[in-house]
């Protein structure tokens, strides 16, 4: 999930006592061994990707898998995509910044699979033959919502894209020492390679890897933490030293918990990267697939935090909050505990690249393509118009990447207001017919321009919140005032041949 | 009103203890799709 960053700083947290990972210009590691670790991964995920693309040469295979993914690749899948850099890297410095509830509040971020869990199951079951979540909204509410819908949700793909490949080169470059620009180069390159080997085959296989070493990664660093310092002395120096991060009654964290938790259900609901997953699943594995993600994905925040508390323990000077994960792991583990963080950050960017990579690239073929240029495309064009969209992502994310935008951060957090706006127009149109595409229409509209004023009116952290509030109250109202039946065969479409 | 130490022990420990189990879970989950053919 992105949206935790939004409160990124880099503030100074000077310690009791004094160490020597003291600046934040220091990486952990040295660039030769960085350049061994990255050229290792990139080398698996590319033999991985073309050996499991071999066989995906139709449109289906390429783009959904054959939508025939089983649970335990769907689990892994929605957990490792789920899996940022941030849930590695910013939930330990939300919980140096906020404490116990910034840790709370990371977890919720989980509810926004548990509540996709139904939806995916009646998603595959009203939709066998769909492509995207712009299909569901053109066939449920008509061309211009589904325009309305396309612009933000495109522009949050590629804003979430851009923001995973900087991320990757920012983290890269903060852990080995390797040039921003190299790193963000390297983790791009084999993204797109491995995604375009493989298609989503490849991107599913390789997250359930991925998956697996972050899970790994996270367990032996908390465990780490637990025996060499016990919860006791890691609470009392957090006592004494931070005493604010324990206090459950800390307002700024609580009002983050909420506008985490409604940022997080739209960004899953409306984002094709849910949906595309949600076809992919087998028949009858979309809901248990979400759930068990959204349960086994709760607790991965807390554990990422409780590492950040061990800091004032360990009498760690941390330069910059948001490396406070890495300077506790090296502190820990020494080199070891470092290059563990270089994998998981590794595998977690790559996670959440290829998804995106993919999940946009039909997004873009087959509602700006197909949809609007192209009726008549057959399968065996859309895949090869897959093809070069992913590659074109890659090459356009490079050119946003390069420069490394500094007020992205301020562009994403205004998508909170817009991603929210999309929860009830999608829930209420994947259960109640009665549910008009003018109501849907105005929903979205209004919770974003709503939310959008609650942003610069208020602040960051009421934009999701108003946008998800107005556009629930537009839902209801024009639902309940004038209702307009629809019949849900409408959205099984034809597959193109 | 401050968390105790105990209660920060027992958060953790439980959030430790099902991440640990995630991996475990995984494995089990992909060998009986890959027995039954439901792999992907």
């Amino acid at each position: 999930m992105i949206q935790a960053r939004l409160i990124s700083q880099s503030q100074s947290y000077p310690a009791k006592k004094g160490n020597d990972l003291n600046s934040a210009q220091d990486a952990i590691l040295d660039p030769d061994t960085g350049w061994i670790i990255l050229a290792g991964f990139s080398l698996l995920w590319l033999v991985l990707g073309w050996y499991w693309g071999r066989k995906s040469t139709d449109l289906d295979q390429f783009v959904l898998a054959g939508r025939k993914v089983g649970l335990a690749l769907g689990v892994a899948t929605a957990m490792a995509t789920w899996v940022t850099s941030n849930t590695t890297m910013l939930a330990p410095q939300l919980a140096f910044q906020m404490g116990i509830w910034g840790m709370l509040g990371y977890s919720l971020g989980s509810v926004g699979l548990l509540l996709f869990a139904p939806l995916a199951g009646r998603i595959r079951l009203l939709m066998p033959s769909g492509y995207t979540s712009g299909d569901f909204i053109r066939l449920r509410y008509g061309k211009t919502a589904w325009r309305v819908f396309l612009g933000i949700s495109l522009l949050y793909c590629l804003g979430w894209l851009v923001s995973m490949g900087m991320a990757g080169g920012i983290l890269i470059n903060a852990l080995t020492g390797i040039d921003y620009l190299y790193g963000m180069s390297v983790i791009l390159s084999i993204c797109v390679l491995y995604t375009l080997l493989g298609g989503f085959k490849a991107v599913i296989g390789t997250d359930f890897i991925q998956a697996i070493l972050i899970l790994c990664g996270l367990i032996i660093i908390a465990y780490l933490a637990i025996t060499k310092l016990g919860f006791e002395e890691i609470h009392d120096a957090v006592q004494q030293q931070r005493p604010e991060l324990l206090n459950l009654m800390m307002p700024a964290a609580i009002m983050f918990l909420f506008n985490n938790l409604l940022f997080g259900i739209g960004e899953i609901f409306h984002s094709n990267v849910w949906w595309s997953r949600a076809f992919a699943f087998r028949q009858g594995v979309g809901f248990r697939a979400y759930f068990l993600a959204g349960v086994l994905w709760a607790p991965i925040p807390i554990v990422a935090g409780f590492i950040a508390l061990a800091a004032p323990a360990l009498g760690l000077n941390i330069p910059a909050a948001d490396m406070v994960g890495p300077l506790v792991s090296a502190e820990i583990l020494g080199v070891s505990g470092a290059i563990l963080v270089l994998i998981m950050v590794f595998a977690a960017l790559s996670s959440s690249i290829d998804s995106l990579l993919a999940a946009t690239s039909i997004l873009i073929v087959e509602d700006i393509y197909r949809r609007h240029l192209r009726p008549s495309a057959s399968a065996k064009i859309l895949r090869r118009a897959s093809t070069l969209v992913i590659l074109g992502l890659g090459i356009l994310t490079w050119l946003l990447c390069a420069p490394r935008i500094s007020n992205l951060a301020a562009v994403l957090n205004i998508t909170g207001a817009f991603v929210a706006r999309t929860i009830w127009p999608i829930a209420a149109g994947l259960y109640w017919k009665s549910t008009n595409p003018a109501g849907a229409i105005t929903a979205m509209i209004t919770g974003s321009a709503i939310g959008f004023a609650a942003y610069h009116l208020i602040d960051w952290y009421v934009a999701a919140l108003t946008g998800a509030c107005v556009s629930m109250l537009v839902v209801l109202i024009s639902t309940w005032l004038w209702p307009r039946e629809f019949a849900w065969d409408r959205l099984n479409e034809a597959q193109p041949t | 009103m401050m968390t105790s130490a105990t209660f920060l022990a027992v958060m953790v420990t439980i959030a430790l203890a099902i991440t640990a189990a995630a991996p475990v879970l995984l494995i089990v989950l992909l060998v009986r799709d890959w027995l039954r053919g439901e792999l992907w």
